[in-house]
């Protein structure tokens, strides 16, 4: 993919590829409106101690304007290497953007670590994750644990296993995320991270859950003042593609049968006009155990 | 005439808390009898008899100091401690307050002669001590710059033998079996001691800014004490509580604590061991939204290598988190004093309390903080507290399952009978509690805490929050209860001690807070009645309700019955028709059997003829 260099800034001098910062582990991380978060995030990655290869911070803006001129001062400041792309093209989604910043990763690059801006890692949760991902070399995605308010995370205590991985604080093993061709970018926001890992399976590929290595995450269902419509429209969109891409077309009339029922008519009729704009892709399950659909399809935001 | 000056003969300032003779004079009761070891010329006890009404005994190792004293009218004796005995010296009288102002810092023994102390004091009696602080920034940066320099007076004054931090006086004190009740500081900031030879307009060089900065980035508040006042009781033999021994509630402190608007100061208690859940407890105040948070981590009768891991383990922490540690001087397991050592650490206008092993939720600070602030009437606000299990594993708490939550909203009396409040799930207003002088009761084991709150709802208005703020993590392997000793027996004698000391008739009461409780029952009763009234009511009409249908389904049973012997008579006369027409019947065949046995067969062939068109053969015998 050709790439202007007018349309990202950098604090080390990129012009192209080859300058493009070179280490171990690329931490990634997709902004939207989260300059409150970023100077606990920066002072967090500080506190990182050091992997074998050495890591590098990579920050995507989707919402570049008003407010993140404060993103590269703050992050000019911090003690590691660290690019920032301001997005050309708008909000591109959350998996379009991660899969953007993995695209340009160095040539040395072995893991990713994508991170949400309202999360802190505690200081030895890289250190952590890349120990379990070196120890389980058919694992491509490593979760980390987060908390104080955690997923209700079902995982195999003795192999680990999970069915999917959330992507708020996920190492990846960069081979395999180039083999499944990343995020499936016709999901937006929401659901990517499902797919994900469901894929992971289907490949041959496992995914993990380290409840060692710990990540704050500021949840936002915390916050008072919080709009829900935008996580609901999203979450019900992907739950729709996720039915029908593993379980078929019946499967996603049902649930919007569902939505019929439970949402206002124009709640529905925004679902589904951005649900008909996608592709019709579907994926043989081959009734792999691992997927299994989430009732109310909000696979995130169902907490304890 | 003004007795000739000696090199210790400091001005008393009784009013100002900033001087070491000031906090002394404060501590020491009115018509105390005091014992003045190292009296000097008798300038402290001739303040305390003048302002406090004392009885002052002085002892002082210098003649000519004691003849000044005398000629100030003082009661003063020379004698060398370390020689002579110091009961034989006081011949056998006892005394309320002990005082040692700058004195055991100059002993080759100090604790030879601070521990046989205990046995001159009565029952209510203290030692009060100041010594200097040898870790005063300004020593830090005079070693930090390769030097070394003793001087006449201060804190490296070239009679000095001994020299102490507030942990390693502490320790002495501990060993020679006192606890530690109060700590009091004389503050010099940096640069302000006679240890550097710094005037005013000074311009520092890098090394000294280096310095300042590298100790300041520890986070260290014991920096800039110049002084220390440290109170001392013996330690008694248990720590239980007992109904004779009442000395329950620590001296009250003064609001004398700069408040910083706005902040919310969370005293975090960390003992020996526990560093893996700690962690996880710091990172939860990172994660709050609330802008102004301070942590003051009170390090809890564990080793110093613990508290040189906390430190450690709060480096990682700079850039996230405001954070103080500190640590608690050694005390016999009351759960209460690395609380109140917290409490007199803080600064912010709020304050909470978190155990290492539990954390906060982010919305914490903002929606307590948040609902104070909407009620100033108010001074404590609490939320619901999420109960955990998980597991203990070597690296910290793995969740495993959710359990109840403690929701339950405000209910004065009820606190008195339970506590239904975790404590990791409230925001205190500071300044009410100190004003109102309110401390952590140390010679409780355990429900430190509970009494706490009874304290507070008996003279405070409470906010509930119907929202999860926090977690209390509760091990599966139940070393939560294990690690403060494992035996039931403190948990029920405590609460039977509990509820006789802090019973509505012994808790101080303002006369507010008993009409508000006077309230709160007459509310609970009124709205018992009218529930008993409700459902008295509604019982009646429902049993007027079940009569009146019983009464219809009688008379309709009733009415059935009587249908029934009519249908019956009915029945009964139909049978008697049926008998009449069978006799009836007989007869008639009777009579065509007769006729066809006729010869005649003009008779007998119509008859024939009319059997087998209609009438039956055979009849009906």
């Amino acid at each position: 993919m050709a790439r202007p260099a007018a349309a990202y800034h950098a604090h080390v001098s990129v012009t192209d590829g080859d300058t493009w910062p070179r280490a171990r582990v690329q931490i990634q991380v997709v902004l939207y409106h989260s300059e409150r978060w970023l100077s606990q995030l920066v002072a967090g990655l500080r506190h990182l101690t050091p992997v074998d290869g050495g890591f590098t911070v990579a920050f995507w803006d989707n919402h570049p304007g008003t407010g993140s001129g404060a993103v590269p001062e703050v992050v000019a400041d911090a003690a590691f290497t660290s690019v920032w792309l301001p997005s050309s093209r708008g909000n591109i989604g959350f998996g379009a953007a991660h899969n953007a910043l993995a695209a340009r990763a160095g040539p040395g690059c072995e893991y990713l670590l994508l991170l949400n801006p309202d999360a802190v890692p505690q200081y030895d949760c890289l250190e952590r994750l890349v120990a379990a991902a070196e120890l389980n070399t058919t694992a491509a995605l490593i979760e980390a644990a987060q908390f104080p308010i955690e997923h209700p995370k079902a995982y195999d205590p003795a192999t680990l296993e999970t069915n999917w991985c959330s992507a708020a604080c996920l190492l990846v093993r960069r081979a395999a995320f180039e083999e499944l061709g990343g995020f499936d970018e016709a999901l937006f926001l929401y659901c990517e991270d499902v797919d994900l890992g469901w894929r992971s399976w289907l490949s041959g590929w496992r995914c993990i859950y380290v409840p060692s290595a710990r990540c704050l995450h500021v949840t936002e269902d915390q916050d008072l003042a919080k709009d829900r419509s935008a996580e609901l429209l999203h979450s019900a969109v992907g739950h729709l593609r996720l039915r029908r891409k593993y379980f078929g077309e019946e499967a996603a009339v049902e649930y919007r049968e569902e939505l019929r029922q439970h949402l206002a008519p124009s709640a529905v009729e925004e679902i589904l006009a951005l649900f008909d704009g996608l592709p019709p892709t579907t994926v043989d399950r081959r009734q792999d155990p691992h997927i299994v659909l989430q009732p109310e399809g909000i696979y995130a935001a169902t907490r304890w | 005439m003004p007795p000739p000056a000696g090199k210790y003969d400091f001005a008393v300032d009784p009013g100002n808390r900033n001087t070491t003779y000031g906090l002394i004079c404060d501590r020491v009761p009115r018509g105390a009898a005091v014992l003045d070891i190292g009296c000097a010329s008798g300038n402290l006890a001739l303040a305390l008899e003048r302002h406090r009404g004392c009885r002052v005994l002085g002892i002082d190792i210098d003649p000519d100091a004691v003849t000044v004293a005398r000629s100030q009218g003082i009661d003063a004796v020379v004698a060398d401690l370390t020689v002579q005995p110091v009961l034989e010296v006081v011949a056998g009288r006892r005394f309320d307050v002990i005082i040692m102002a700058d004195v055991l810092e100059h002993l080759v023994d100090p604790a030879g002669v601070l521990a046989p102390l205990a046995a001159l004091l009565t029952p209510e009696g203290r030692v009060l001590c100041s010594f200097p602080n040898i870790t005063h920034i300004d020593i830090q940066l005079m070693l930090a710059q390769d030097q070394w320099r003793t001087r006449p007076a201060g804190i490296l004054d070239q009679t000095h033998l001994r020299f102490f931090s507030a942990a390693s006086f502490s320790e002495m004190a501990f060993a020679c079996g006192y606890d530690v009740t109060a700590i009091e500081r004389v503050i010099l900031p940096a640069l302000g001691t006679e240890v550097l030879d710094y005037g005013k307009g000074l311009r520092l060089g890098t090394a000294e800014v280096a310095a300042l900065e590298a100790v300041a980035r520890q986070g260290n508040a014991n920096r800039e004490v110049y002084q220390y006042v440290v109170e001392l009781h013996p330690a008694p033999e248990r720590h239980r509580p007992s109904p004779g021994l009442d000395h329950a509630h620590p001296t009250p402190r003064d609001a004398s604590n700069p408040q910083i608007a706005g902040l919310l100061d969370v005293v975090v208690r960390t003992t020996e061991g526990r560093l893996r859940y700690l962690k996880d407890a710091l990172y939860s105040l990172v994660g709050l939204t609330y802008p102004a948070v301070r942590a003051i981590v009170c390090v809890d009768n564990s080793s110093s290598a613990y508290a040189e891991a906390v430190r450690e383990l709060a480096v990682h922490f700079q850039g996230l988190l405001d954070l103080v540690v500190t640590e608690v001087p050694p005390h016999h397991e009351q759960r209460g004093r690395p609380l109140n050592w917290g409490l007199d650490q803080a600064h912010g206008e709020y304050i909470s309390f978190l155990d290492d092993d539990d954390v906060y939720y982010p919305s914490f600070g903002d929606r307590l903080v948040g609902r104070l602030r909407e009620h100033p009437e108010a001074t404590v606000a609490y939320g619901i507290g999420q109960v955990v299990r998980g597991d203990s594993t070597e690296w910290g708490f793995r969740t495993v399952s959710h359990d109840r939550r403690y929701a339950e909203p405000f209910d004065r009396a009820g606190l008195f009978l339970e506590n239904y409040i975790p404590f990791n799930t409230l925001v205190v207003r500071r300044a009410a509690v100190v004003e109102a002088g309110i401390r952590f009761d140390e010679s409780l084991p355990v429900y430190e805490d509970w009494a706490f709150l009874r304290e507070l709802a008996a003279r405070f208005e409470f906010e509930f929050v119907d929202a999860p703020i926090s977690e209390y993590r509760l091990r599966t392997d139940g070393s939560n209860a294990a690690s403060r000793g494992s035996a039931v027996e403190p948990w029920t004698t405590t609460l039977a001690d509990i509820r006789h000391r802090y019973g509505a008739h012994t808790v101080r009461l303002s006369e507010g807070a008993l009409a508000a409780l006077a309230e709160s029952y007459r509310d609970a009763e009124a709205r018992h009645l009218a529930e008993a009234e409700t459902s008295e009511a509604r019982h009646r009409a429902e049993g007027d309700a079940l009569r009146a249908e019983g009464d219809a389904l009688r008379a309709e049973g009733d009415a059935h019955r009587a249908e029934g012997d009519a249908l019956r008579a009915e029945i009964g006369a139909l049978k008697a028709e049926i008998d009449a027409l069978r006799g009836e019947l007989v007869g008639t065949k009777t009579l065509i059997r007769v006729l066809l046995s006729s010869r005649s067969w003009r008779l007998t062939r119509p008859l024939r003829r009319l059997l087998r068109s209609g009438l039956p053969e055979k009849g009906p015998d």
